[in-house]
C-alpha cells in the first residue's frame, strides 16, 4: 500500500467520523427552527401560526431556571478551579516528590470511577450538602479539576518560566510583582484553556448531577433529560441547540488556543 | 515560595484538601454503607456476581466497553494521524467539529441517536424514500443502537488522545528505518506502533472508563438490555436499597479501576 493510498484511506475515514458527529447535530439545529415534519421527526400537527423561534422562548420559560442555575454552577467551577487547581499546578510544576506525586494520583483517581459512583458518595457523606447544591458543585469541580490542573501545570512548566521569574528574583522583584509580570501573562493561554475545559465539562455534567441534584437545583442537562422524556421533538430540538450554543464557543475558543500555542511552542502544546 | 529550590509544600494543600474531602471520604462513605448491610459486607458484594440481573448487568457494560473502546481506537487511529502529520485545509474545523461530542452528556447522544435511528427517525425516513423500506427504524433502541451512541462521545476521546500522541512521536526516527530500507509495514511495527503503545493502552483506559461508567445514553435508549449504572441508579432512587446501590457502585468503580491500572502496566511494560 503506497503513502498516497493510506493518506486517502485516512482523510475518507476522517471525513466518514465528522460526518457522524455532525449530522445528527445539523438536523436536531434545523429541527429547531424549522419544521421538520417532513423527516417524520414531528408526530403531532406543527402550529401554522407559531414562529419556529417561539420553540425558544417555550424552552426558556419553562427550563430558563435551569439554564440560568447551569450557566453558575459553571462559572463557580471555574472559579473553584483556579482558586485551589492553581495553587496545585505552580506546586505541581516546580517540585517533584512523593507528595506532588500522591496529588498526581489523587486527581486522576475520579477520572477512572464513574460519576454515579462518586455521587452516591457524596449524597451518603454529606446529606447535608444537597439542598444548597454544595455537593453538586463539588462533584463538578472534581471532574473538572483535573483538566485545568493539567493544563496549567503544562503552561507553568513551560521552557524559561522558572528561569525568568529567579532572574526576576535576582534582580529584587517582590514574589507579588513575579507573579503579576511573569507567570501570569505567560501562562495565560494554558489557564484561559483550562478555565474553558472546566466550564464545558460542568456544563454537559450529568453523571454525577442528576442525583446529586433536588428538584430546585436541577441543571440543564437535566431539563434536557426532561424535554426528551415529556416534552415533543421541536421543544427538545430547541433545547439542545441552546445548550450547544454555549458549549460550541468554548470548544472553538479551546481549539483556537491549542493551535496558537503549537504555532508559538511547537507541536508540545 | 521559598526563594530558591521548588515552592514550599502548601501550594498543594488547598486541592490535596479538597480531594480528601470531596473524593476520599464519599469512597469511605461507600464502603461503609455497603459494610453496614444487615448481610455483610463481602456478602453483599458476593450478591452482586450471583444474582443473574446484576451479573448480566455488569458483563453487558464490560463486553459494550471494551467493543465500543476498541471499535473507537481503531476507527481513529489513522484520522489522528492525519490530524496530527498532515497540513491540509479544514483541518481545525474538523478536530473542532470532532471534539463537539466532549460536552455533550450521555442524555444528548441518546436523543440524537433516536433522532437518526429512532422508530421514525432521519435515516429509516431517508431510507423508506429512497429504497422503499425504513432501514434502520428503531435501531436506536436496540444493541447496536446503544453501540453507535457510545461510540459517539468516545470519538472525541480517542481521535484527540492518539492525536495528541501522534504528534509526540519523534519522526526522525521513522526517517532513520526508512534510509535503512524498512517497508512501511515494517516502520509501523517496529518503530511506531512500540512508541505509540503507552497512547494505545492509555486511551483505551479512559474511552473503557467513560464507557462504564455511562449512564444517560442508557437511560433514554435502553429497553432490554441492562447496563449497571442505570441499575444502580433505580436501586438507589426507586428501591432506596443503599446498601445494594452501594456494593454495585463498588463493583462498578472496581472493575474501572482495574482496567485504568492494568492498561497503566500495559502501558509500562510494552
Amino acid at each position: 500500500m503506497g503513502d498516497r493510498t493510506a493518506r486517502a484511506l485516512a482523510a475518507v475515514l476522517l471525513v466518514l467520523l465528522v460526518v457522524v458527529v455532525v449530522a445528527p447535530l445539523v438536523v436536531v439545529v434545523i429541527g429547531s427552527v424549522i419544521d421538520t415534519s417532513v423527516l417524520g421527526l414531528t408526530s403531532e400537527s406543527w402550529q401554522q401560526d407559531a414562529s419556529a423561534w417561539s420553540w425558544f422562548s417555550y424552552v426558556l420559560e419553562l427550563y430558563g431556571e435551569h439554564l440560568a442555575r447551569s450557566a453558575w454552577l459553571a462559572i463557580v467551577v471555574v472559579a473553584g478551579a483556579f482558586l485551589i487547581g492553581f495553587p496545585a499546578a505552580y506546586g505541581l510544576a516546580r517540585r517533584s516528590d512523593g507528595w506532588s506525586a500522591a496529588v498526581r494520583v489523587l486527581l486522576d483517581a475520579p477520572l477512572a470511577i464513574p460519576g454515579l459512583t462518586v455521587g452516591i458518595g457524596l449524597l451518603l457523606a454529606y446529606p447535608w450538602g444537597r439542598a444548597s447544591g454544595a455537593t453538586l458543585a463539588a462533584g463538578h469541580l472534581l471532574y473538572a479539576l483535573p483538566f485545568f490542573v493539567r493544563a496549567a501545570t503544562n503552561a507553568l512548566s513551560a521552557a524559561g518560566l522558572a528561569e525568568l521569574e529567579e532572574a526576576a528574583a535576582a534582580a529584587g522583584a517582590s514574589a507579588t510583582q513575579r507573579f503579576q509580570r511573569i507567570v501570569l501573562p505567560l501562562a495565560r493561554p494554558g489557564l484561559l484553556a483550562g478555565a474553558l475545559m472546566a466550564f464545558t465539562i460542568s456544563w454537559g455534567e450529568f453523571n454525577v448531577s442528576f442525583l446529586l441534584a433536588t428538584p430546585t437545583t436541577q441543571t440543564f442537562p437535566a431539563a434536557l433529560y426532561l424535554t426528551y422524556t415529556t416534552n415533543s421533538f421541536p421543544v427538545a430540538a430547541a433545547a439542545t441547540t441552546l445548550f450547544l450554543a454555549a458549549a460550541t464557543p468554548a470548544l472553538l475558543l479551546l481549539q483556537q488556543i491549542a493551535a496558537s500555542e503549537t504555532a508559538r511552542f511547537g507541536e508540545a502544546a | 515560595m521559598s526563594r530558591h529550590g521548588s515552592p514550599s509544600l502548601w501550594w498543594l494543600a488547598p486541592t490535596a484538601l479538597f480531594l480528601l474531602a470531596a473524593f476520599v471520604v464519599p469512597v469511605v462513605a461507600l464502603l461503609d454503607i455497603a459494610a453496614g448491610s444487615a448481610q455483610g459486607f463481602w456478602t453483599e458484594l458476593a450478591l452482586v456476581w450471583t444474582r443473574d440481573h446484576t451479573r448480566r448487568a455488569l458483563m453487558n457494560g464490560v463486553l459494550l466497553s471494551a467493543a465500543v473502546s476498541s471499535a473507537a481506537m481503531l476507527l481513529c487511529l489513522a484520522p489522528a494521524q492525519l490530524l496530527a502529520r498532515g497540513r491540509f485545509r479544514g483541518r481545525t474545523l474538523s478536530r473542532l467539529l470532532l471534539s463537539l461530542p466532549l460536552a455533550f452528556s450521555g442524555i444528548i447522544v441518546g436523543f440524537l441517536a433516536i433522532v437518526m435511528l429512532g422508530r421514525v427517525g432521519v435515516i429509516p425516513t431517508l431510507s423508506l424514500a429512497l429504497f422503499g423500506r425504513p432501514y434502520g427504524s428503531g435501531m436506536a433502541y436496540a444493541l447496536p443502537g446503544l453501540f453507535l451512541a457510545y461510540l459517539f462521545f468516545e470519538i472525541p476521546r480517542a481521535v484527540l488522545a492518539l492525536e495528541a500522541a501522534f504528534g509526540k512521536l519523534d519522526l526522525e526516527l521513522d526517517a532513520a528505518a526508512r534510509t535503512l530500507g524498512a517497508r512501511r509495514w515494517q516502520r509501523w511495527r517496529r518503530v511506531t506502533l512500540p512508541a505509540l503503545w503507552p497512547a494505545l493502552a492509555g486511551t483505551f483506559a479512559t474511552t473503557f472508563a467513560v464507557s462504564l461508567g455511562s449512564f444517560g445514553a442508557a437511560l433514554i435508549l435502553s429497553r432490554r438490555f441492562f447496563v449497571l449504572p442505570v441499575e444502580i441508579f433505580t436501586e438507589f432512587t426507586a428501591f432506596s436499597n443503599d446498601a445494594g446501590a452501594c456494593a454495585m457502585a463498588i463493583w462498578l468503580a472496581g472493575v474501572s479501576a482495574l482496567v485504568s491500572l492494568l492498561a497503566a502496566r500495559a502501558a509500562a511494560h510494552g
